[in-house]
């Protein structure tokens, strides 16, 4: 990708006791990674998912990058809903960016605990 | 969220936008509660995808290169009319006279802008001859209408200002620089309610004109489905390493009007719609800022064009 358009805000301190992350890319291409979704469903998804609930102009701001970046595709639409669901592009980048914070993850888990 | 609602805040999008994702964005704020939170957020995504009109998306690599550059020089006209106008006829000309480095500083931001008006006009003539060609041959006039925006605007603002000083029998041009201040204005100027409204009309000629002068650039480049000449390197390097030095320039002359000349420097006598020579000078300074990193990331886009 080009540009990077990850954004991890915590803005309170119950958001960090509950491990608030909100990265909305990322978020709705893990929304996507069991199967095509409509936004309202991905915005519901990504709640249960992170504990983040979406809103709708950040949800479509990051569905509108995703597209043009072509990691997400859109289907024909089902009741005037238009599900997405992810390329293979977009596929490989989740796990890519998964890995690393799975890496992270652990490492600074690991020095947590080891203090 | 009720239908009118939806459809309201739909409409804000930009039109390509709303094309696009118009109707299931409406169906999607249909499903969603009407939260003061939820409309807020509606509102910074209209805001960032109005943001995101003005970049260069879609663009080869010399387009964005072009953009920058045009938008970086928009923003230093702006930045060096503010502080002209600022500083002209104030007892700050007087202080440049009695200090060195204030007019020296003064001296780098004026033949600067010479170097870069240069620049500029290697940059801009092969292109535009080249767009008028292309234009024609393909009978492209909504290429045409869009080059013709800027001296277009240009014009208008002039005639404005000069119709408005005629107007006020040739005793005050409508300037936003000459409103108020610490000063007493002479009784031949038209009233201060007068000035007010005639300053800011003036303001909102240039503003617009510079906005609608750089979606015009951006717009040309973007219709321009033609080779652009790639002898243009140089030219970018002068135009980046000029804008930075008028940004320098900018910056040092306040540092030393703050040091050799304080009380005339946060002084009213030719600030922006009233303010003081210093926030006038903050205004200018942030426009040479923001032109410096324009110009220097489209000179960088120049140089990556080849891999393009």
């Amino acid at each position: 990708m080009k540009r990077s358009t990850q954004r991890n805000v915590v803005s309170t301190d119950s958001e960090s006791e509950r491990g608030y992350y909100s990265d909305p890319p990322l978020l709705v291409l893990a929304s996507l990674a069991d199967g095509p979704k409509h936004g309202h469903a991905m915005i519901e998804d990504i709640f249960q998912m992170s504990g983040t609930r979406l809103g709708p102009g950040t949800l479509y701001g990051a569905i509108t990058r995703l597209e043009q970046q072509g990691l997400i595709e859109p289907l024909a639409p089902e009741e005037r809903r238009y599900p997405y669901r992810l390329t293979l592009k977009g596929a490989q980048v989740l796990r890519a960016k998964l890995s690393t914070l799975q890496r992270f993850a652990r490492v600074g888990l690991r020095r947590l605990e080891a203090k | 969220m009720n239908r009118k609602l939806a459809e309201f805040l739909t409409s804000l999008y930009p039109r390509r936008w709303r094309q696009r994702y118009g109707e299931e964005f409406k169906v999607l704020l249909q499903d969603h509660s009407a939260s003061f939170a939820s409309v807020f957020n509606v509102f910074r995504g209209v805001l960032h995808q109005h943001l995101l009109f003005f970049s260069e998306n879609n663009m080869t690599t010399i387009q964005r290169s072009i953009v920058l550059m045009g938008y970086g020089y928009l923003a230093a006209v702006a930045g060096g009319v503010n502080l002209y106008w600022t500083v002209d006829d104030t007892p700050l000309v007087d202080a440049m006279h009695s200090h060195t480095l204030l007019l020296g500083c003064w001296m780098l931001v004026t033949w600067a802008s010479f170097l870069a008006l240069a620049a500029v006009l290697a940059i801009a003539i092969p292109i535009v001859f080249a767009t008028i060609r292309f234009a024609l041959r393909a009978r492209r006039r909504d290429l045409l209408i869009r080059l013709a925006i800027p001296p277009c605007i240009g014009g208008v603002v002039l005639l404005w200002i000069i119709g408005a000083a005629l107007w006020n029998h040739s005793t005050w041009a409508p300037l936003p620089w000459a409103i108020t201040g610490d000063w007493a204005a002479p009784a031949s100027w038209p009233s201060l309610h007068v000035r007010w409204i005639e300053g800011c009309i003036t303001l909102m000629l240039i503003g617009g004109g510079l906005i609608g002068s750089a979606l015009s650039v951006k717009q040309t480049m973007r219709l321009s489905n033609f080779p652009l000449p790639h002898f243009l390197k140089i030219p970018t390097i002068i135009l980046a390493g000029s804008i930075v030095l008028m940004a320098v320039g900018v910056a040092g002359w306040g540092l030393f009007s703050q040091q050799y000349a304080s009380a005339t420097f946060h002084a009213r006598y030719g600030g922006l719609l009233g303010s003081s020579t210093f926030v006038s000078w903050m205004g200018s300074l942030s426009l040479f800022v923001a032109a410096a990193f324009a110009a220097v990331s489209g000179a960088k886009r120049a140089f990556l064009s080849d891999i393009d």
